[in-house]
């Protein structure tokens, strides 16, 4: 069986905003940071859905999922429940799973919006508000 | 009916007919709705909604789902990008912004049944539509308009649509956005 390699993206606004990514396949910590609006959401995400695939798949290790994302458009948003369904399935299957998803105090709208994930997803979402600036680096 | 790469239309003048009364504008735009343009409209909400948080967050929302929709689906297109307009402004109490871009006639139809639609919900149901149509599987949908939804949600009131028909095949379609200075 092939070793999975960490995934790592950075932070990029060439294809309008597309989020840094920092999955570890030796920690399972996998944190999504940064603002998602982009052109072609799918083709973004898909190798990094794959990559959740194989970790819940093969390497079968507790998993940290940690979205620190400022702003997302509906295309990511669809993504993101990929991804989230991906954690439950995981969770059922005995995978130890842990959610934290950051958000800005202000952003009443994002908070709704994880609320109805929790809704989708059944999985347990830590919601953690963060200040304005906090996530900056 | 297609793409077309001029009409003879002032767009702007347009919408200023659809302007609020005792308004300042602060920025405004005709032409191409390229990824720096829409870049550069963010940026103008960003100093001129600085201290509102909340708003400048719902205005940023909502207007990188229409201008891409502009830059995607407006039917007056020249290479790649569609051509829209776009002003932003503020009144007393609200910071608004005013998107048009063109659309065939026949969209057209489709696009307000679906905005009558979810003008008919309540928040509750509105959530509830959203959900349903973000849980579709992925290129089954097109055009279920999942962010029309999310405007209606965040501006909290219904989509405020503002139409003038350029002739039997083509529409101006504009949208009005308005989101409380908080």
């Amino acid at each position: 069986m092939a070793e999975l390699e960490d995934l790592i993206i950075d932070q990029s606004d060439k294809n309008f905003f597309t989020p840094s990514v920092y999955f570890s396949a030796k920690t399972g910590i996998c944190e999504l940071k940064g603002e998602s609006f982009l052109e072609n959401t799918k083709e973004f995400y898909k190798p990094i859905i794959e990559w959740l695939k194989k970790y819940t798949s093969e390497i079968k290790k507790p998993i940290a999922f940690i979205i620190k994302l400022t702003y997302y458009n509906t295309s990511t948003s669809r993504s993101l429940l990929e991804m989230l369904n991906i954690l439950k399935e995981y969770e059922e299957r005995g995978g130890e799973v842990i959610v934290n998803w950051h958000y800005d105090e202000n952003d009443v709208d994002m908070k709704e919006d994880i609320e109805d994930y929790i809704i989708d997803t059944g999985l347990k979402i830590n919601l953690i508000p963060f200040k304005p600036d906090e996530l900056e680096e | 009916m297609g793409i077309r790469t001029s009409f003879d239309i002032d767009q702007l003048n347009m919408l200023k007919e659809e302007l609020p009364a005792s308004c300042e504008i602060l920025y405004q735009y005709q032409g191409i709705f390229s990824k720096e343009k829409i870049k550069e409209f963010l940026n103008k909400i960003s100093e001129n909604a600085e201290g509102f948080l909340t708003a400048q967050k719902k205005l940023y929302y909502v207007l990188i789902e229409l201008a891409q929709n502009v830059n995607k689906y407006s039917n007056w297109r020249e290479n790649n990008d569609g051509v829209g307009s776009f002003i932003l402004g503020k009144t007393e109490t609200n910071f608004f912004f005013l998107m048009g871009n063109i659309i065939s006639n026949q969209a057209l139809q489709v696009l307000l049944k679906k905005c009558d639609i979810i003008n008919s919900l309540d928040r509750e149901s509105l959530r509830l539509f959203k959900r349903q149509q973000r849980n579709l599987i992925p290129g089954t949908n097109r055009g279920a308009h999942i962010g029309l939804i999310m405007i209606a949600l965040t501006t909290k009131k219904p989509l405020d649509i503002r139409i003038k028909q350029i002739d039997s095949d083509y529409s101006y379609f504009i949208i009005n956005v308005e989101i409380e200075k908080t």
